[in-house]
């Protein structure tokens, strides 16, 4: 009786994540290509896939930011929110690959990723 | 289309099988084995090999057999030929080919995707669990946003399920059979037969009581977990968060029980709560500061050592004075006495302090136990809550309430405490696939780790200018809505401006005209439709409002890769096996029935947007990226169920050794099952989001005429009570409400022969139960037929059993029964229809959550002339 709760528990590594891949330095004159695929909702109007180049490093977010820039605000308030970060039910993969944090840098060591971008329906019950 | 070669295969002559699959006549979906003979089944039996149901079976499974070889099943397209819809319209039914049928539907559904999608609202059943991924991956390829489920997020859901999210990152609730001793349930019957991992819970909860563990039951109503309790605690209904803040009182300033150290690491008990309710906030990094004891300062709660953060007093910190939520809480329950707990609840003073006392006691704060080796925090105590007492506008205060007791005491997701189902899985050995565990968000608070889609519960969206029919986007902690049917929904959509109004409707199986509310209100909706599809089983009174309805294969026809993920749906909690079935066609389709997966599929291609389809299967059911479905490429049914399978268990475990094998099971390590001290996240037991979220919400809707009651926002719950606790109408003295009969699920069952016989059999299931000693004072005698009359004049007929297990004020009546349509034959006049008095409108659903009130003030009237 009387352990503190936060006392009890000895090995504290069993969730604790892999070490995140090591992100490997691109030169800044390093030219990316990526095919965007919009699907659902947000192909509407949309070309597909989008291609876009980026010089240097660059992520999720610089992708959305650059969608933006091509089909305005409207397609930006679908899918950030107020604060601008991407909203939890636009699911974004890369390379298949679902990613949950847009700032992660994307590594491209084919001749192009694909990006594929699809919003979810946000709400369930039952 | 329609790829039913391994069905059809299994009409052999001569074969004597036992084939494992799952169940679909309640969202529990436990395993079973099917027994077929010469092609016919003979018998459902509990599947042992399987974690889910445990090789049990409710009366409901075993009778499933009945259900699939009703005569009365849909076996044919059929088109609607009468224009005009309504209640008593004739649809004049025309039986017509399939090609003609989807031809129809995919011309539609082409031109509402080009003029804009969210016309579209897909509607399901709660009861197929495996519905939710095809219906969700065609809604979202479409493009439509608008999606429902039936009225059981209504009926419960809105609360439960959310804040089980927000406090145990599941999607409910349960005792830690194995280790519990004390459980209260309010409003529950988790372990009776019914509900999430009905069948599991069956076996866990009857061994926790040969164990001893001692069960409280709240309920307005002595039946299925309340007469097998050790003490019913009758209340009035729709105040248990009356009794749980009573009962939090006593514990925390009557008894001063309340686990120090768990409020510390675990909650948001020491953030420094400021004059305007809000946390007081590092100026640096905004994080929310806690009092630091051993510095004397406050400081940011990541910087401060559990121990060291206060729990009590009065500080000052960024020039406001300010507390501790923890103390904020501790004086905010003074005012909720047990003497105040009485007058609300009836229930006596007395026992509020006895059940209180013995819940703190037995909590045996401190304590710890070693399982599988592993040291462990030990609560054996847990409140658990569901849809009795969710069933309210006050959903969202009432469960909190109850969790409340739980998180004072510590016992949440530790060893006999109160767990969520299975909120972390560190995924399959051999892929590491399926992990998932819950994380903090910038605030230290809990993000859930798994959700059953992917807006989840916290962080709290923010409130947008609607543009969903639902309204869940100014409404975020709503999720199923009941504006989609409602009297005043086309007001609503007026004042939010809604840019669009829905025109076309794909239903699978839902019997939405009896399972939300009042039947003409939702008929009034069905009928503005220009164009409804319903995928069924029989001709429902819903289904009767459509276009086009199509037979769907039941589900001893039809094949889910994952009949019961995500595990914090309805694999049980506690120790044991992380556990993942199918569901397999037993039997071929009969005449022209097809399975509704591949008739999404069909549409997706005759529409032409097979590729959206594929991502949208790719990204719902997060396939690995080496299975990922490709291009447009027109997968089966199947070989979207084997790339799902060996996507996540390699291989090997294709859809052919699932067939033979049924399910795949691994262990759970204790640090998955009580993962809380391994996480570092804390839940709120003080709601300060809910702040800034009325201010939000206000700022759009007010100016738009719709105003929002702050009292439903407060970050500390309270007792609000249900409209009908202010119903004053003289003769109007009974609260009226519905309960889940555990032989029945939904309305569907009530078709089902063998269980229409127990109902027969069972005093209540077809009765209207008022008190014996308040019904003989009024007159009444058992089997005399009433009316039940509602303060807004609505009224339902029905037959008197008189029994001294209810509550004096309460009126119950059984599941969602009295079908009225052709279409159903057996479930047709049988048992009363509750739903049919409650109203469906902005008054009468929550304002934070949409819950809808489910009780109604009745007066009771005998009906003249019959005997």
């Amino acid at each position: 009786m009387g352990v503190r709760w936060d006392a009890v528990v000895q090995d504290r590594e069993f969730w604790s994540e892999a070490a995140p891949p090591s992100i490997r330095a691109q030169a800044a004159c390093v030219k990316s290509s990526v095919q965007v695929w919009l699907f659902g909702s947000l192909a509407n109007g949309a070309e597909r896939p989008v291609n876009l180049e980026f010089r240097g490093p660059f992520c999720v977010a610089d992708v959305v930011a650059k969608l933006g820039n091509l089909y305005g605000t409207a397609f930006l308030d679908r899918v950030t929110d107020s604060a601008g970060a991407i909203i939890r039910n636009c699911r974004v993969f890369v390379n298949g690959q679902a990613v949950d944090d847009a700032t992660t840098p994307i590594q491209i060591d084919a001749p192009h990723a694909d990006i594929e971008l699809i919003l979810l329906t946000a709400a369930e019950g039952g | 289309m329609n790829d039913m070669t391994a069905a059809t295969n299994l009409l052999n002559k001569g074969d004597d099988a036992w084939v494992p699959t799952s169940c679909a006549i309640c969202y529990g979906s436990c395993s079973i084995l099917a027994h077929r003979v010469d092609g016919v089944i003979v018998k459902v039996e509990g599947n042992p090999d399987s974690v889910v149901g445990k090789g049990r079976q409710c009366g409901k499974g075993a009778a499933g057999i009945m259900s699939h070889y009703d005569p009365n099943r849909l076996t044919k397209p059929l088109r609607r030929t009468n224009p005009k819809k309504g209640m008593d319209e004739d649809p004049r039914w025309k039986e017509i080919g399939w090609d003609e049928a989807l031809d129809e539907i995919a011309t539609v559904l082409k031109r509402v995707r080009a003029e804009d999608p969210r016309k579209l609202l897909i509607q399901r059943t709660t009861t197929v669990t495996a519905s939710r991924n095809p219906l969700y991956a065609f809604g979202n390829a479409f493009g439509t946003p608008n999606y429902s489920t039936a009225g059981g997020g209504l009926h419960c859901g809105n609360g439960a399920h959310l804040i089980s999210g927000i406090m145990h990152a599941s999607w409910s609730v349960v005792p830690d059979f194995s280790y519990c001793n004390y459980a209260i349930y309010f409003g529950a019957s988790k372990g009776h037969g019914a509900g999430h991992a009905a069948a599991s819970n069956m076996a866990l909860a009857a061994e926790a009581r040969v164990r001893g563990m001692k069960m409280v039951v709240v309920d307005p109503m002595c039946n299925f977990a309340s007469a097998k309790a050790t003490e019913w605690v009758p209340l009035r209904v729709g105040t248990d968060a009356a009794l749980a803040l009573s009962m939090c009182n006593v514990l925390v300033n009557e008894l001063a029980i309340y686990d120090g150290p768990y409020l510390q690491a675990k909650t948001n008990a020491p953030y420094l709560i400021g004059p305007d309710k809000r946390y007081v906030r590092d100026t640096a990094t905004n994080k929310p500061l806690v009092w630091d004891g051993a510095t004397g300062a406050a400081r940011p709660f990541s910087d401060v050592p559990p121990a060291d953060m206060a729990l009590q007093g009065d500080f000052e910190a960024n020039g406001v004075a300010c507390q501790p939520a923890f103390q904020k809480l501790k004086d905010h329950l003074k005012k909720f006495t047990p003497e105040w707990g009485e007058s609300i609840t009836t229930v006596p003073t007395a026992n509020i302090r006895r059940i209180a006392g013995e819940f703190g006691r037995e909590a045996r704060i401190g304590s710890t136990i070693m399982v599988q080796g592993v040291n462990l925090p030990y609560r054996p105590v847990a409140a658990i809550a569901f849809r009795g007492s969710q069933g309210h506008m006050n959903s969202t205060y009432a469960f909190y309430a109850i969790d409340l007791l739980n998180e004072l005491v510590g016992a949440s997701d530790v060893v006999g405490g109160c767990l969520g189902f299975n909120p972390a899985c560190n995924g399959f050995p051999d892929t590491g696939r399926l992990r998932y565990v819950p994380k903090p968000d910038p605030d230290g608070l809990m993000i859930t780790g798994m959700w059953m889609t992917y807006h989840y519960p916290y962080p709290i969206g923010e409130p947008r200018l609607p543009k969903l029919m639902g309204l869940q986007d100014l409404f975020p902690l709503g999720m199923t809505s009941p504006f989609l049917h409602s009297d005043d929904s086309e007001d609503l959509w007026d004042r939010f401006d809604l840019p669009y109004r829905p025109e076309v409707m794909i239903n699978f199986g839902a019997n939405l005209l009896m399972s939300i509310g009042n039947k003409d209100v939702v008929a009034r909706s069905l009928a503005k439709y220009k164009f409804m599809v319903s995928i069924d089983l029989f001709e429902t009174e819903t289904s009767r409002f459509a276009d086009i309805v199509l037979p769907d294969c039941g589900y001893l026809q039809t094949l889910d890769s994952r009949s019961n993920f995500p595990f914090i749906f309805s694999l049980p909690a506690g120790m044991g096996e992380w556990c993942w079935p199918i569901r397999q066609p037993v039997v071929p389709p009969d005449g022209e029935q097809r399975r509704f997966q591949d008739i999404l599929l069909e549409l997706a291609d005759r529409i032409g947007f097979r590729a959206d389809l594929n991502a949208a299967f790719n990204a719902t059911m997060d396939i690995a990226p080496e299975c990922r479905l490709q291009g447009d490429r027109r997968y089966t049914w199947e070989e979207i169920c084997d790339a799902d399978l060996k996507g996540n268990f390699g291989p090997k475990h294709d859809l052919e050794w699932f067939k033979e094998h049924g399910v795949i099971k691994w262990p759970k390590n204790p640090e998955e099952v009580y993962w809380r001290p391994f996480v570092d996240v804390r839940v709120p037991i003080y709601w300060e989001f809910l702040v800034p979220l009325a201010e939000k919400t206000a700022a759009i809707a007010e100016p738009r005429g719709l105003k929002i009651p702050a009292e439903y926002y407060e970050p500390m719950p309270n007792h609000l009570p249900c409209l009908s606790h202010c119903c004053k109408a003289p003769g109007f003295d009974f609260y009226a409400f519905y309960y889940r009969d555990s032989i029945q699920a939904n309305s569907f069952t009530m078709e089902n022969p063998w269980l229409d016989e127990t109902a027969k059999l069972d005093p209540y299931s077809y009765t209207i139960a008022v008190n014996a000693d308040v019904g003989k004072s009024k007159g009444l005698r058992d089997g005399a037929p009433v009316w039940v009359e509602s303060e807004t004049g609505r009224k339902v007929k029905g037959r008197v059993k008189l029994t001294q297990a209810i509550h004096p004020e309460g009126l119950g009546i059984a599941a969602c029964a009295g079908h009225w349509g052709d279409g159903m034959p057996v479930a047709k006049g049988k048992g009363v229809f509750f739903n049919e008095l409650l109203e469906l409108d902005w008054n009468h659903a929550s304002p934070i959550n949409f819950n809808l009130d489910l009780c109604a003030k009745v007066k009771v009237t005998p009906v003249e002339g019959v005997q």
